[in-house]
């Protein structure tokens, strides 16, 4: 090769990984700001909640919940997780945060809430969970505690997701943590309420 | 002043015509009639007669005890729509009113059209409800795989570059 076309090879490779750099840079920049916005929101909601309560005149939210609207906060103390949940499972959703999915409950009502995040952000030392760990939760309707009872991994499509009559918790994300591109599977870690 | 006549044939038929349309036609002229007057509403508490104002829905309220009605339909929603019968409260004699506007003295059954109450846990996220058997949220990224071959093109082309010095 000539001289001129490593040149230009050499520059069009430099500017093209730049550019995918700084793609991949402002989406995950874009990320922590959304993240940042969503626990600020949560907690002037927890202040006006705590305020309200005070005043017996605490009116929680009722009904359907808008795509990225902080619905609760989730804690694993093992692996050094808090992170405001938001309502939805949408890319920009789980860009910020952990995202609750639409038609299930929230984190310790009836039935098998999900929630679910990316691997590389906030799940990332999902994997690290054992049964046995303690997860906490906090809702407008008050706090739980669960313990990990059951740690699947499935493939991707494969159905697993299904009602429960009690109050459980499912986080999910891709697996394997570490791999290069598209993660083929699924880690499912359950958990079920401690105490009443 | 010039007189219409008509043919003996066509007035038969424009005769005919009104009186086949008298019968519809009679309908938007009903409004006209004044409706008989409707008895004035009464309550019957114990054995007398009380008249009841129908202007008056505070007093018309309390009377009919609708606060216990409310919370018994309240208490049915809770319960289904196949106790609601069971937990009607009984309705004596004496409190049943002559007034139709006024008459309704039980919960009225549930359907399974009409909308339930929501659930006391809280919030319902939007959505649709959760289909067993679903698959996990589409979590997988292309991110990592973005940021590797970013890298790698960077370091290619830094390569490309000083190697052509």
């Amino acid at each position: 090769m000539t001289p001129a076309v490593h040149r230009l090879a050499g520059a069009i490779l430099l500017f093209g990984g730049l550019g995918l750099l700084g793609a991949v840079g402002w989406r995950y920049a874009d990320g922590a700001l959304a993240r940042d916005r969503a626990r600020a929101e949560w907690a002037a909601m927890e202040a006006r909640w705590a305020v309200e309560s005070a005043q017996a005149r605490a009116e929680r939210p009722q009904g359907p919940v808008a795509p990225g609207t902080p619905v609760a906060r989730v804690v694993i103390p093992r692996i050094g997780l808090d992170e405001v949940i938001l309502e939805g499972v949408e890319a920009t959703v789980l860009n910020a945060a952990p995202g609750h999915m639409p038609g299930t409950p929230m984190p310790g009502a009836t039935g098998n809430s999900v929630i679910s995040a990316h691997r590389d952000r906030h799940f990332h030392r999902l994997g690290q969970l054992a049964v046995g760990d303690t997860v906490r939760t906090f809702t407008p309707q008050g706090h739980r505690t669960w313990r990990i009872t059951g740690r699947r991994i499935v493939g991707a499509g494969r159905p697993v997701l299904y009602d429960t009559p009690t109050a459980t918790l499912t986080l999910t994300t891709c697996w394997p943590i570490r791999f290069i591109g598209p993660a083929p599977d699924r880690l499912l870690l359950v958990a079920e309420p401690v105490g009443s | 002043m010039s007189r219409i006549t008509m043919p003996p044939t066509a007035a038969a038929f424009a005769a005919a015509l009104l009186l086949a349309a008298a019968a519809p036609a009679a309908a938007q002229f009903a409004a006209v009639v004044p409706p008989p007057a409707r008895p004035a509403p009464v309550q019957v508490v114990n054995g007398d007669t009380v008249p009841v104002s129908p202007v008056d829905s505070a007093q018309m309220a309390t009377r009919m005890d609708l606060r216990a009605w409310v919370d018994s339909a309240a208490l049915a929603l809770t319960l289904g729509s196949d106790t609601a019968a069971a937990v009607a409260p009984p309705v004596a004699a004496d409190e049943t009113v002559a007034d139709s506007t006024v008459r309704v003295t039980a919960p009225l059954p549930l359907t399974p059209d009409e909308p339930q109450a929501p659930p006391p846990d809280g919030p319902v996220s939007g959505g649709s409800v959760l289909r067993d058997g679903a698959p996990a949220p589409d979590t997988a990224t292309p991110l990592p795989l973005l940021g590797v071959l970013g890298s790698a093109m960077t370091l290619a082309g830094l390569a490309l570059r000083r190697r052509r010095r």
